[in-house]
């Protein structure tokens, strides 16, 4: 009880400075990773994190661009350096830890932990996060959708001392370097983690120097009791209930028959209780279609607070109300040597995706549907690898796409969104794209008619193309080719993620979205679209005016506008935007497709029945009251 | 005769019109308001109104909200994007990201230009520079074609790496010339000449969406002044912080936008710091919104470039202002889910609040004062605009009260608090979200309607010092006055530091410096008053933001580059902890940039001479609604013309002036300082 009297004795004004103030440290280490670091997938991606942990290791907060996938490892990344090194950490140590299963997610993110001493004690750690483009092992990149086992991936760095008195440990500098394509890169990458770190101890103390020792540790305390009192709070005011939403890996390419690999969110509310229960999930898979505890904890958190956005950052006092069952050795919680590289795009987009289901169906129960939401495009890992024709020089290229979010109750989902996890990211301009790799683009528009549809449609997913200058080799791990983000209560699932070699050519070949080491020759071409958002309530009941309106902008073919939303659309002039809705041909298809029922499935154009039940939710609410 | 220098500034709903004698530092100024479509009857009026001898006046600075406002109220030009073939929703897609990385609840304001209205033409120019693909002269007929069936009033040309090579973007504006010369066009080369496409797209059709508008006001004021009897130079202001010539407006329209607020940031630092408050936050509330701007030691911050929305950047160097949707006019409205609301919608100058009785029938912000007696309905822009009480009351009554089940008074306090703390969310943002101590700084209140509610702000906010200049109304037109020639050049050089030629880079810099000069002499700038500040952008190779540095003067040679490479490592190691030794990688040179500066007359304020103890100043006493107080007391009502140095009293109490109104709520107290600036202590209010 310590805890909640720190809420109530520190005043309210130094609350909310400190409340701010870590926020803003941690924000500020965040920008200064994304500005110093090296690597395009931290400065262009914002595949980085910065956390505040107290001296016990408890989260007190993160950046808010932050990467959400890392929010939920920070404790486990610190509690690993803390069990291996306990008492011989000293003021001025930095340690590095990449290993998945004890501290993180995947081999490319790497930490950076910093205890931060105070009268001789630890009082404070330091956190910094950052995905390093490449960490070894067969495939530039790192990612590997055919490796059976981690050591197929890249290097594991455990629990390690990487700065000693605020020195580099050359051993251990000179390890890394000799294991990773591009090391002068991640040396980059390395700096501006440990600059960020550095950082946060400065800001701290200042805190510390201002208001005193104690007064900050109260504060670490109130952020927590402050965050959890709300969010029990207000899963309070939720109905009580068993709540699921399952989604599906397209396929585990480390078994023979590639089959679909399930993830099931059940999500139990109980007064002010919420707990999380992945464990009727499928069992581990062979290929890397799984995540580590780390990992699902972060993406349980992600698709909680998604739906709680003024709880952000994620702190201690939120971890502790969410009480997540787990199964060791299944799916959502796999074991060293299952590969998971690709972690991201695979398990824990899925368990994101179920988490957010199932919350909204949460929300549908409470008659809330401003907070239920179609899914949204997934992350696709596509790496290249080769010389630059010019100069000879290697490089390893990551590319990653944009896509369409989900639609919601009152109106469309945002095409050029994007992935849930990562709306800090940005896309890369394809200005710089070409100044640094060996390509030359051919096109970046939307990926037309790829919405999933309903009374309010998912967002666009986007179309990128671009030619190959000199060989080079391509993997790619990403997901959502056949189970496409989930429409709701009626409406439609987004278009498919497709990796296609030379379209439009005799040579055609569809590459999947777990493509390994594909050799490209010089002038191949890569065309490369991306999920559409899913769809909201049912298409026959959108205003036809709106679909003329995409029609004229070339997002929505004529055709499709008459088979999805039975609208009929004349085009008399496209010179003069001359397009018109024959309002009596419309009624009439609309009568004649009012009873269809649109297939129930996880794929394109299908209605996901989860999706489904959420609708029902909804409807038996409205008729309740 | 030189004596007089004029700033006018055009809001949303008012134009503030200062001017400054340099001989006797006499200030006179004039409030009215603002007059769209075309706004210059305004100017108009407002000059007349301070009644100076055209003759007399040395320069006229001119700010305007106009370009802002049409990009943010959708009501630009029609306006066409003619792009590369392959490359149509560069401008939709933006940076992919989100407003919010969590709330997934946002609905974006449409691209100034609708897809349908995005043409492409085949021609393609590599990342070298290199033109893989000609220009097509068929496609580009075609777009011509297209734009001129549409109707099309304003073009923005954009090539992928345009920046490396102008060709095509500069025969396409030829051949949009010529075809469709009454089209105002202008390419992405000669606005912005930078890496990174969706930047250079947003800045470039943000100049296009305006520049039709911003042409024709321009043409209209300079006819209007030179009627007027003006013969001497005007400046028109820019983002920031300094003016430029009509020219220069006319071809960078989007460099007007945020001129206001620059201004603001301007006269807030000046202000501040010849009060004592070298920290303050500008909290520059006009009729349609409130201005935010961190000053700290006196001096504005800075920024390479800002977004009017989330998803339209303009990449120009800009003062750091942060606006959002509240002020006088802003409207309160009820939501679907029956909570109060307000904005950002305002009822603008026209129709205005309910009380101007223009037609308006929302209430808003200033008829909620008006209600509760905080403004005086007969002195409300020193008489100019009547109020009408009884309108005010009764969008009050009917809009927000009886659907509420309220009373007329707890409605307009309703109205203000929920307002109020919009503002001091925005505010939270640019002090406490960046871990400065708002008890550090003081709030400094102006536009018309900052000093109604500056006090109920900063107690919230916990800044315990609320500062309220001599002439609120018009310390963002007073910064203006400040504020002299400045123009920005830029050109992409994108070299690593081995390949860049010192020969190359002088020519570039020769360029722009003839081009500078070019400009600065055609506005009658003196040879010898011209300033040229060559600075260069640097950065590793693989990062994508860079840091400016000066370099000298005079013939570029090896040791000149040299010694900006390591500069570079030296500052990177300084500010970022490491440098990365050049065996490994590379330094590049991204943008050559210079500044021109010249002269232009500003204004100093001086102290008042005034003697006489707030007693004298009262000038009566009403009934005034503050619910903290449990409802209406008398209020003490000061005119503000007479309130000296040294003049205290206490709140509850109201002071009036032509500009606006100061509401000092009971329990705050009130110091006049030497330049009759309100030093309000708001520390002994309650919370509410």
């Amino acid at each position: 009880m310590a805890t909640t009297r720190a809420l109530e004795t520190l005043d309210p004004i130094t609350f909310t400075v400190l409340r701010n103030g870590f926020r803003a440290m941690c924000s500020q280490g965040s920008a200064l990773v994304e500005r110093v670091a090296w690597g395009p997938v931290i400065t262009q991606g914002r595949d980085y994190s910065v956390g505040l942990l107290t001296g016990e290791g408890r989260l007190v907060g993160h950046g808010t661009v932050d990467i959400t996938p890392h929010m939920g490892t920070f404790e486990f990344s610190v509690k690993a350096i803390v069990e291996d090194f306990g008492d011989e950490m000293e003021p001025g140590d930095v340690f590095i830890v990449n290993d998945p299963y004890r501290g993180g997610t995947h081999n490319q993110d790497v930490r950076l932990v910093r205890p931060i001493f105070l009268d001789g004690e630890i009082f404070a750690y330091a956190a910094a996060c950052g995905h390093w483009s490449d960490m070894g092992g067969p495939i530039p990149g790192t990612f590997n959708p055919a490796a059976t086992e981690a050591w197929a991936e890249g290097i594991v760095i455990p629990p390690t001392r990487l700065y000693h008195r605020d020195k580099p440990v050359k051993s251990t500098f000179e390890f890394i370097r000799m294991n990773v394509r591009v090391p002068h890169e991640r040396m980059g990458d390395a700096a501006a983690q440990y600059q960020a770190t550095k950082l946060l101890e400065r800001r701290l103390n200042e805190y510390v120097q201002r208001y005193g020792k104690e007064t900050v540790q109260q504060a670490f305390e109130a952020v927590m009791d402050y965050s959890e009192r709300l969010f029990r709070q207000e899963v309070a005011e939720l109905p009580d209930g068993v709540y699921v939403f399952n989604d599906f890996c397209d396929h585990d390419i480390g078994r023979e028959d590639h089959p679909r690999v399930k993830f099931t969110c059940r999500l139990t509310i109980d007064g002010d209780r919420a707990v999380v229960d992945w464990t009727e999930s499928d069992d581990a898979p062979i290929g890397p279609a799984g995540l580590t505890l780390p990992a699902l904890s972060s993406a349980t958190f992600d698709g909680t607070l998604h739906c709680f956005p003024h709880l952000v950052p994620l702190n201690h006092g939120i971890i502790r109300s969410l009480e997540i069952k787990t199964r060791p050795g299944s799916a959502t919680h796999v074991l060293h040597p299952t590969p998971v590289a690709g972690y991201c795009a695979s398990g824990y987009e899925k368990c994101d995706t179920a988490m957010m289901g199932a919350w909204g169906q949460v929300f549908a129960a409470a008659g809330r549907p401003e907070m239920v939401f179609g899914g949204t495009v997934n992350l696709q890992n596509c790496c290249i690898g080769g010389k630059q024709p010019a100069t000879g020089q290697r490089y390893v290229s990551y590319t990653w796409s944009e896509g369409g979010q989900g639609a919601r109750s009152y109106g469309d989902g945002p095409s050029f969104a994007m992935f849930l996890y990562g709306a800090g990211a940005q896309n890369q301009p394809i200005e710089v794209h070409e100044r640094w790799y060996p390509f030359l683009y051919e096109k970046f528009e939307v990926a037309v008619d790829s919405s999933g549809d309903g009374r309010y449609r998912g967002g666009y997913g986007s179309h990128r193309r671009w030619r190959m200058r000199g060989d080079a080799v391509n993997s790619i791990h990403g997901d959502r080719e056949e189970v496409t983000p989930p429409g709701v209560a009626g409406g439609t699932n987004g278009g498919p993620n497709r990796l296609i070699l030379n379209r439009d050519t005799p040579e055609e070949r569809s590459l999947g979205m777990f493509a390994t080491n594909v050799a490209l020759k010089d002038g191949d071409v890569i065309d490369f679209v991306s999920n559409g958002g899913g769809g909201y309530g049912n298409a026959l009941e959108r205003e036809p005016e709106l679909v003329l309106e995409e029609v004229i902008d070339g997002f929505m073919t004529v055709e499709k506008a008459r088979a999805m939303y039975g609208v009929v659309v004349e085009v008399v002039d496209p010179d003069v935007h001359d397009y018109r809705v024959d309002a009596d041909a419309t009624e009439k298809l609309r009568e004649e497709l009012a009873g269809r029922e649109l297939p129930v499935g996880y794929g394109p154009g299908e209605r996901h029945p989860d999706g489904l039940r959420t609708g029902e939710l909804l409807a038996a609410h409205e008729h309740d009251h | 005769m030189s004596r007089y220098v004029v700033a006018v500034d055009i809001g949303g709903t008012f134009s503030d019109l200062v001017c400054l004698d340099r001989e006797t530092g006499e200030i006179r100024n004039a409030k009215v308001p603002s007059t769209p479509p075309t706004f210059i009857d305004g100017v108009i009026d407002a000059l007349d109104k301070v009644d100076v001898p055209p003759a007399d006046v040395v320069v006229l600075k001119h700010g305007s909200t106009i370009a802002t406002n049409a990009i943010i109220q959708r009501t630009g030009a029609k306006t066409a994007l003619v792009t590369t073939e392959g490359f149509r929703d560069v401008l939709l897609a933006g940076r992919a990201d989100r407003t919010d990385h969590f709330d997934l609840s946002s609905i974006e304001a449409p691209p100034l230009v609708p897809r349908r209205d995005i043409l492409t033409v085949r021609e393609r120019v590599d990342a070298g520079g290199n033109a893989v693909v000609e220009l097509d002269e068929a496609t580009l007929e075609r777009a011509t074609e297209l734009l001129r069936k549409r109707g099309i009033e304003a073009v923005a040309v954009v090539f992928l790496n345009s920046f490396m090579n102008p060709e095509h973007e500069h025969r396409t504006l030829e051949a949009i010339a010529k075809r469709l010369p009454e089209v105002y066009a202008c390419c992405s080369y000669d606005i912005l000449p930078e890496l990174k496409e969706f930047e250079r797209t947003s800045t470039t059709v943000a100049n296009a969406y305006i520049g039709p508008i911003v042409d024709g006001y321009l043409r209209n004021l300079t006819d209007r002044l030179e009627q007027w009897g003006f013969r001497n130079q005007t400046f028109i202001i820019h983002s920031g912080g300094g003016v430029m010539s009509l020219d220069a407006a006319r071809r960078l329209p989007a460099r007007t936008c945020m001129s206001g607020p620059a201004g603001g940031a301007v006269g807030a630092a000046y202000i501040g710091s010849l009060a004592g408050y070298p920290n303050v936050i500008g909290f520059d509330m006009g009729g349609t919104s409130c201005d935010l701007a961190v000053i700290s030691g006196g001096e504005p911050e800075h920024h390479a470039g800002w977004r009017i929305e989330h998803k339209i950047p303009v990449q120009f160097p800009a003062i750091d202002v942060s606006t959002i949707g509240a002020g006088g006019g802003t409207i309160a409205w009820i939501d679907k889910a029956g909570a109060l609301r307000s904005g950002p919608q305002s009822a603008g100058a026209r129709p205005g609040p309910a009380a101007y009785g223009s037609g308006g029938t929302e209430p808003t912000n200033t008829d909620a004062n008006l209600v509760l007696g905080r403004l005086n309905p007969a002195t409300f822009l020193g008489g100019d605009l009547p109020l009408d009480v009884d309108l005010a009351a009764a969008a009050v009554r009917t809009r927000i009260a009886e659907p509420l089940g309220l009373s007329l008074e707890e409605a307009a306090e309703g109205i203000l608090r929920v307002s109020n703390a919009n503002m001091v969310d925005a505010a939270r943002l640019v002090s406490v979200e960046r871990g400065r101590d708002p008890r550090d700084y003081a709030l400094m209140a102006f536009g018309g309607a900052g000093p109604v509610h500056a006090a109920y702000c900063a107690r919230e906010l916990d800044i315990p010092t609320v500062l309220v200049p001599r002439h609120p109304g018009l310390a963002s037109a007073f910064g203006q006055l400040r504020v002299e020639i400045r123009d920005d050049y830029q050109r992409a050089l994108l070299r690593r530091h081995s390949d860049l030629e010192p020969a190359e880079l002088e020519r570039v810099f020769t360029e722009l410096e003839e081009h500078a000069r070019e400009s600065l002499h055609r506005e009658g700038v003196a040879e010898g008053e011209i300033t040229l500040q060559r600075t260069v952008d640097l950065k590793y190779y693989p990062q994508t933001t860079y840091l400016n540095f000066a370099f000298p003067d005079g013939s570029v040679t090896q040791a000149g580059i040299d010694a900006a490479v390591a500069a570079f490592l030296e500052r990177h190691e300084q500010e970022f902890g490491y440098s990365v030794p050049l065996e490994f990688t590379s330094v590049e040179f991204v943008n050559a940039r210079l500044t021109a500066l010249g002269p232009a007359p500003v204004g100093e304020l001086k102290p008042e001479r005034g003697e006489g103890g707030a007693q004298a100043a009262q000038s009566g006493t009403r009934e005034v609604h503050f619910a903290e107080a449990g409802g209406w007391i008398e209020t003490a009502v000061y005119d503000r013309d007479g309130l000296a140095e040294g003049a205290r009293f206490s709140g509850p109490a109201v002071v009036e002036q032509a500009d606006s109104t100061t509401v000092v709520p009971p329990g705050a107290e009130v110091e006049v300082d030497g330049y009759g600036n309100l030093i309000v202590d708001v520390r002994g209010m309650p919370r509410i």
